[in-house]
């Protein structure tokens, strides 16, 4: 076993290898049982690390929680799928069938009502749509972090329902060669920013961003390489904080 | 002979719990989870410094442990070791997110003192609690910078780079404090439990 190896198993076990030097070292191990050996005993002894900390106990709760969500394993004590299925099939069919025969004697009253009240609707249509449209939209000016960025404006329109923005942009300089800003969707319950994409040249630009927890997210915009990056790699330029 | 891992008929027993988790043993899991909560539990706070999110951390690391159970294989390493690395990957993951989070939101996690917590006293402790005392005589023998670079790299979770910018050290210096001093910490435990 080399100097080098015999490193790269302690590295390893700290966690501070990166991916080419762990593929070295696992290669290495394949033939090496010493080295292989090492490694375990590196493993346990940086997990003997884990109890240099005060030693507390969880709360009991925790336990009944863990207990409460655990799910079965295939294997164990439950009855197995090719005995409960078709037992479960038909008392579906059955289930269905009642409810049908149910849910048409109400459906009949239902639609002579609905006809009724359509027309008293119809009025109301517009007038909702376009509260809501007002209801589910907030303008939430981002603030610039940097003093050098402190004379540009931007502005985001934020549509909730849609999950979808259009930020208005005034003053921004041209990005720096190399450089795009990007901007970045705040949500306290993602463990990420989410990417919104980069800020094209012109005064304003849609973006639209997956479903998320909050109604009130935050945003951001930083400095990244052309072409923008998976998560933010540069300086946070503007950033304005979600409403929690 | 395992450094700091627990003694062979304790590791034993361990496996044993494991291997029974591993088919489905609800009592076993119980019993897996009194003997390991408190270290498990203790490593999320010292990483995370937040008690809601070390609580959520140990129950996905539970839960974790029993669908993975039946791939846990010995020879790659001590009961212990398998739990504590599966709570410390994740814990490292979350502390990754939140400093990226974190610079974005301006906001770093409160350093919490555990308030609804307890200090458990059961026998699976009192082993946990001797073997304690021996990794901190070791560590304690170690120099001040090897205990710093090893402190870094396991509880913070920094990489190799981030270690040498914080300590304003070159990289080859980082990476042979590490190595020397997680060999000197195999060392002197195997010697304290021979």
């Amino acid at each position: 076993m080399t100097d080098r190896l015999e490193e790269l198993a302690a590295l390893h076990a700290l966690g501070l290898l990166d991916e080419t030097a762990q593929a070295d070292l696992l290669k290495a191990l394949a033939t090496d049982a010493e080295a292989d050996k090492l490694l375990r005993d590196y493993l346990d002894t940086a997990a003997g690390l884990a109890l240099d900390v005060p030693q507390v106990g969880p709360p009991p709760t925790i336990k009944r929680e863990i207990l409460r969500q655990l799910p079965a394993r295939a294997g164990s004590n439950i009855l197995p799928f090719s005995t409960w299925l078709p037992y479960a099939i038909a008392a579906c069919l059955l289930s269905l069938a009642v409810y049908q025969t149910w849910r048409n004697s109400v459906l009949k009253h239902e639609l002579a009502d609905a006809q009724a009240t359509l027309k008293n609707f119809q009025w109301q249509i517009s007038d909702n749509a376009e509260r809501k449209a007002f209801a589910d939209l907030r303008v939430v000016p981002i603030d610039p972090k940097d003093p050098a960025y402190l004379s540009a404006s931007l502005i985001v329109a934020w549509d909730n329902s849609l999950h979808q923005g259009v930020i208005t942009v005034q003053n921004l300089p041209l990005a720096p060669a190399g450089h795009d800003y990007q901007l970045w969707v705040l949500d306290p319950h993602e463990a990420a920013p989410v990417n919104a994409g980069l800020l094209t040249p012109g005064p304003s630009r849609r973006f639209t961003v997956p479903p998320l927890a909050t109604s009130a997210p935050g945003f951001a915009v930083s400095l990244e390489p052309t072409g923008g990056s998976p998560a933010p790699t540069g300086p946070i330029l503007f950033a304005v904080a979600p409403i929690e | 002979m395992q450094s700091s891992s627990p003694s062979a008929a304790q590791a034993n027993e361990d496996e044993r719990l494991i291997e029974k988790v591993a088919q489905g043993d609800r009592a076993a899991f119980s019993l897996l989870y009194d003997r390991f909560s408190t270290p498990l539990y203790s490593l999320a706070l010292k990483m995370l410094a937040n008690e809601a999110e070390a609580q959520d951390l140990l129950q996905e690391v539970f839960l974790s442990i029993w669908n993975k159970a039946p791939t846990y294989r010995p020879e790659r390493g001590t009961a212990f070791s398998w739990v504590v690395s599966q709570l410390r990957n994740r814990a490292i993951d979350r502390l990754r997110a939140r400093r990226r989070h974190g610079e974005l939101l301006d906001a770093n996690a409160p350093e919490l003192e555990p308030s609804g917590s307890t200090v458990a006293t059961s026998a699976s402790n009192v082993e946990f609690g001797e073997r304690a005392r021996e990794v901190r005589s070791a560590l304690d023998q170690l120099s001040d910078e090897q205990r710093q670079v090893l402190r870094l790299a396991y509880f913070e979770g920094l990489t190799q780079s981030e270690i040498a910018e914080k300590l304003e050290e070159p990289l080859g210096t980082i990476k042979a404090r590490a190595h020397r001093g997680l060999a000197r910490l195999r060392t002197i435990l195997r010697f304290l439990h021979d």
